[in-house]
């Protein structure tokens, strides 16, 4: 095929993906000699726990490795190892099913919880609601020093990007 | 454009804003939010602008919308910058008042990070030029999708080196704010590590051009930076020769360890460009894992994949 249709092979499927759904999305970084340890994990959700995309009954999620040295931005966390390999779960339900949601936003807690037991890193914009101290566990102290200094520095008044609240300035309503 | 909006009209829309937003889940607490945090923004004295700053509430409740349909926080307004300056603009005055400010480009994020309720929410899409390409680098504006940069590269045979994995409709303020990961980043690392110069509106409204050389520190905070320190308002790509043409190969597993070792073997020695793998599960429950690696070329040379597949356990 040319360059040109290899870079638009997915779109036609992208076309008919529906956007209405509650989608938790979530992609780590999972060491390479943790791997197979920890697919076994995802492998034993059933379908229904799953709630992978399917396709003709086929459900499906995507897992690639990674030369962490090649990632060279201080704000791109990759594991210490020199392999890693891309994990992503692209759940979402039905709307308006509630317990469906809570089901999996729990499996995405206790999955993320086992990601950082065997030294993953999350793959930011997809890794659920943070708190201020899970940020600081993502970012590593220094990294967490450096980044504070710069809002500090760069945003004094912190008017950007009020979510993900990581520094804990946006005050959210909760009746939890 | 309003230029001039009297406080009590502010005061009636900022309410209506609060009052508008529905139930989000509060993913951090686990609970319904019933009741939103309403804060008392002030446009009595919006400045003049290029393009448009709406307040009518279907652009509102429009832009309160994301991929992960788990919350909707309606903003007081929407920007639909004409111009760098008025982001630079809208940034200071949200400073004035006390204003919070989320930037949206094709909103594929799906926890709410492109919102900001009863704030001010810019829409890049209005700001998407992708300016002629140099044998070296391209230069676009953050709403440019990177179809766009394809466009404007690829009939001048050049590529960038690390396009978005599965979908060409995302903005290149977006992937950039929050990493990027191609089918290529196993030999060049995530877009983000593929980035020469950034021209950047900070929080406290100032625009700075910045790169590994210059402002550097503004450069590594903003890259991968989730939009906390500044916005990314034009970005430069270095390009490289693209090939014509790309053989694409599916290589089906059943063994597990199999299938992880040959994926991390082919990472590491880089015989192929790209490379990713799918896991699936049939019917009956069976799971198996495809590895799909791609060689580039451009005719007349051919790659020979039996070479390339060698010692490949598929």
């Amino acid at each position: 095929m040319t360059y040109q249709e290899y870079l638009y092979r997915f779109e036609a499927r992208n076309a008919t993906q529906p956007i209405n759904r509650p989608s938790l999305y979530i992609v780590m970084w999972i060491p390479a000699s943790a791997t197979k340890d920890y697919l076994a994990h995802i492998f034993a959700l059933s379908p229904e726990k799953a709630r992978l995309p399917q396709t003709n009954g086929v459900e499906t999620f995507s897992c690639f490795p990674l030369n962490t040295r090649r990632f060279m931005c201080p704000l791109f966390k990759v594991p210490t190892e020199e392999q890693a390999f891309s994990v992503s779960l692209f759940r979402s339900v039905d709307p308006g099913y509630d317990a469906a949601l809570s089901a999996v936003l729990a499996s995405n807690r206790a999955l993320l919880a086992k990601m950082t037991e065997v030294g993953g890193k999350r793959y930011t914009p997809n890794s659920m609601v943070l708190s201020q101290e899970e940020w600081q566990v993502h970012f590593g102290s220094d990294v967490w020093q450096r980044l504070s200094k710069a809002k500090q520095k760069y945003d004094p008044n912190s008017v950007l990007s009020p979510e993900p609240a990581m520094f804990g300035d946006h005050q959210r309503s909760s009746d939890a | 454009m309003k230029e001039h909006l009297s406080r009590r009209k502010f005061i009636k829309l900022a309410a209506a804003a609060g009052g508008a937003t529905i139930g989000g889940f509060d993913l951090s607490a686990r609970s319904w939010v019933t009741q939103a945090q309403v804060q008392t923004p002030s446009f009595q004295s919006v400045p003049k602008l290029d393009g448009a700053l709406l307040f009518d509430e279907a652009s509102r409740r429009a832009i309160a919308v994301d991929r992960g349909n788990l919350f909707h926080r309606i903003p007081a307004a929407v920007l639909r910058p004409g111009s760098v300056q008025d982001v630079i603009t809208m940034v200071q005055y949200a400073n004035q008042h006390a204003l919070k400010i989320a930037i949206k480009g094709q909103g594929h994020s799906v926890y709410g990070q492109t919102q900001a309720e009863a704030g001010i929410v810019i829409d890049s899409s209005t700001l998407s030029t992708v300016y002629p390409p140099t044998t070296e680098s391209v230069d676009a504006q953050f709403g440019a999708l990177w179809a766009d940069v394809a466009t404007a590269t690829l009939p001048k045979g050049l590529t960038p080196r690390v396009f978005p994995a599965t979908c060409m409709a995302l903005t290149v303020g977006g992937t950039l704010s929050v990493g990027g990961l191609g089918n290529t980043s196993h030999l060049y690392g995530a877009q983000v590590d593929n980035v020469t110069e950034l021209e950047v509106v900070t929080g406290d409204g100032r625009l700075v051009t910045c790169s590994p050389a210059h402002e550097s520190e503004l450069f590594n905070m903003v890259l991968a930076g989730l939009g906390q320190c500044g916005i990314i308002v034009r970005a430069r790509i270095p390009l490289i020769p693209a090939p014509s043409h790309v053989l694409l190969h599916h290589l089906l597993y059943t063994d597990l360890d199999k299938y992880l070792g040959d994926q991390l073997r082919i990472a590491r020695d880089g015989r192929f460009q790209s490379q990713r793998g799918v896991m699936s599960r049939n019917q009956a429950g069976q799971w198996s894992f495809t590895m799909e690696v791609g060689q580039f070329f451009s005719p007349p040379a051919e790659p020979n994949l039996a070479a390339l597949e060698s010692g490949l356990q598929f």
